[in-house]
């Protein structure tokens, strides 16, 4: 499978909010779709991506160790917050506060499915980060979709019941039917 | 003094309800009963080893310590019920491996490796294990009732993720209508 075919394949079918059930609340995806948010999660797939394909393919698989992968995607965040917090004291500002971490955390999430998916469906470290790129793209693009469709729906006065959570997962439900559908059409024959 | 305990149980309706939305991965992939036992099982031991981690650290490690070793915690929860699965069901272990690895990082889990004073609700250890167990259930069952209707050949589309979603949403939405209801005849 070529890089363009799996960035289009993890944009339109392969999504992360339809195909991996990753939705969030409004406050949360609001967070995330904010333009600066959204540029460090298509910057940091492909590369976590490719540190996850190499530790996987080089390290975890040789020795029999693939559950690790959590934990070494753990590891490498906790480091890298380590490092931030390092240099943060440095350079005499405030430590990142409890509140900050707690809302960035979910993006973590995010950043890890792009990269289990992406290189799921290649053995080249290029193309899997291409795809991890397209899988971060797809997922900004569904949560926005998801956003603008959920406003419009409660400008119509939906009945009390349905208002807020019910209808979010409801839409989220037709759209990733839509996906799985676009999925199967085009492009699951090709996989096979 | 009813005031207080309303907000507890407000607090309380909030977190399951939020942990559902985290859990959304695993409902996602629970498409089958064994399958669903097995991501049951994962987020359980994920839960258990982040909730222990951040209730029996010293009070010297500060916040975002106490959070990064819970984070590692679950993550190491979960390799071992993997590891542990692996050798039960090879094949399903395949089939089940990349949707059971971002487990750790889902929300109830991440709320789990926080500290109690830092969380909303009950955050007793009995708490946790209550939560724990009926988020695990309601994994179970919603992948029990997805290979129940998905076998039937009105809604083939069940084993697939959008029904996950579809279950959740219509869920969320009986449970409000039930309240509303129950409230409306206890006043």
């Amino acid at each position: 499978m070529t890089g363009l075919s799996m960035a289009f394949y993890f944009a339109f079918a392969g999504n992360i909010v339809g195909d991996w059930g990753l939705i969030f609340g409004k406050t949360n995806a609001r967070r995330l779709l904010e333009p600066k948010k959204a540029l460090i999660l298509l910057f940091a797939s492909p590369l976590v991506a490719l540190f996850h394909h190499v530790s996987l393919r080089f390290a975890l698989t040789p020795l029999g160790l693939e559950p690790l992968s959590p934990f070494v995607f753990a590891l490498a965040a906790v480091g890298i917050f380590m490092l931030i917090s390092l240099a943060r004291a440095r350079l005499g500002k405030p430590p990142i506060g409890e509140q900050a971490l707690r809302h960035e955390a979910p993006a973590a999430v995010v950043i890890y499915a792009c990269a289990v998916a992406s290189s799921q469906l290649s053995a080249k470290p290029t193309t899997v980060m291409a795809a991890a790129a397209a899988a971060a793209i797809g997922f900004i693009a569904a949560s926005s979709l998801l956003e603008d469709i959920a406003a419009r729906i409660e400008l119509e006065g939906p009945p009390e019941a349905l208002r807020g959570a019910p209808l979010r997962f409801i839409s989220a439900g037709l759209i990733a039917l839509a996906f799985s559908g676009v999925d199967i059409a085009l492009y699951a024959r090709t996989l096979a | 003094m009813s005031a207080v305990p309303s907000k507890v149980e407000a607090g309380r309706k909030r977190l399951y309800a939020a942990a559902v939305a985290g859990l959304m991965p695993a409902f996602a992939a629970a498409s089958d009963f064994a399958g669903a036992l097995a991501l049951a099982a994962c987020f359980a031991a994920g839960f258990a080893f982040a909730s222990a981690s951040s209730k029996l650290l010293p009070k010297k490690f500060s916040g975002g310590d106490s959070f990064a070793f819970g984070l590692l915690a679950a993550s190491l929860g979960v390799a071992f019920a993997l590891s542990t699965f692996r050798l039960l069901a090879p094949l399903r272990f395949e089939l089940l491996y990349a949707r059971a690895v971002i487990i750790p990082f889902t929300v109830p889990v991440l709320e789990a490796a926080w500290r109690p004073e830092a969380t909303r609700g009950s955050e007793s250890p009995w708490g946790a294990s209550v939560r724990a167990f009926v988020l695990s259930l309601a994994i179970v069952i919603a992948g029990a009732g997805r290979e129940l209707l998905a076998n039937g050949a009105a809604l083939p589309f069940m084993a697939t993720p959008s029904a996950a979603f579809l279950l959740v949403g219509v869920g969320f939405a009986a449970w409000a209508a039930i309240a509303k209801r129950l409230g409306k005849e206890a006043s």
